[in-house]
């Protein structure tokens, strides 16, 4: 039996993990930068400590590679997502910062 | 051609030929998955489904992000005494982002247990307030802006 990658869904997928991450990335300065002016250090540390998401995300989409070649045997560790727990991780890291950031601008 | 080559039939026969290809090291029988309320009913979907499934979560996820950075720039838009519009603007922001977020797992648990169920997709009215809310927004810096 030949295992054929099926389109790009996974590597779609993968990308799509990362720029997300580097979304996070980007966001996580932009709050740090902007809650240091501002003078709550405190925002600007929990907006740093995010970061922590993205490398983590980026590491499990580093672990993952594309499938673009036919395999006598099944490939492994293709997915990024096994459950619903990185789904719930990245959700509520989303919502915290949003709760982050109408603070800052309330408190600003 | 292999099955792994086409569409994964339904049911366990599927997820042998397609699904064991995509991740071999995922146990069928004692499925511990989280949350049960998505992985305890229905049976495994075409995983094709389950990864679009996971990129519209992220794309939400995206979008939350985009609503959060949008909202620290109204913050710094210097309105003069409008000031407070300007404030509250970019809290309505993240707050849509917050929506946002929170629709994100949402829909992706409804869509994943559909998809298992075999029902028809759910819908969601988050992307009508989402833009509800950035059309208003963008209208009000636009007037503020040139007539503030």
């Amino acid at each position: 039996m030949v295992y054929r990658p099926d389109g790009l869904q996974q590597e779609r997928t993968i990308l799509a993990w990362r720029r997300c991450a580097l979304g996070f990335v980007v966001i996580s300065v932009l709050i740090t930068r902007t809650a240091l002016v501002a003078g709550q250090p405190v925002i600007g540390v929990a907006g740093l400590a995010t970061i922590a998401v993205a490398v983590l995300v980026l590491r499990l989409t580093m672990r993952r590679r594309p499938w673009r070649r036919p395999s006598a045997t099944p490939p492994h560790g293709l997915a990024v997502l096994d459950d619903g727990r990185l789904p719930a991780l990245i959700a509520g890291v989303a919502m915290t910062l949003c709760c982050l950031i109408a603070a800052l601008v309330w408190l600003a | 051609m292999s099955p792994a080559a086409t569409i994964a039939p339904r049911g366990p026969a599927g997820r042998q030929a397609y699904c064991c290809a995509m991740s071999a090291d995922e146990p069928v029988a004692g499925d511990r998955r989280w949350p049960r309320s998505v992985y305890g009913h229905g049976d495994e979907p075409d995983p094709r489904f389950s990864l679009a499934n996971e990129r519209t979560f992220l794309a939400w996820i995206r979008t939350s992000l985009g609503l959060l950075a949008g909202s620290l720039a109204v913050h710094l838009v210097d309105l003069g005494r409008y000031e407070g519009v300007a404030r509250a603007g970019a809290a309505l922001l993240a707050v849509t982002g917050l929506l946002c977020a929170a629709q994100a797992w949402r829909g992706w648990a409804r869509t994943e247990r559909a998809l298992r169920e075999r029902r028809p997709l759910p819908s969601s009215r988050t992307g009508i307030v989402v833009v509800a809310v950035v059309v208003l927004i963008a209208a009000a810096l636009a007037v503020l802006s040139v007539w503030g």
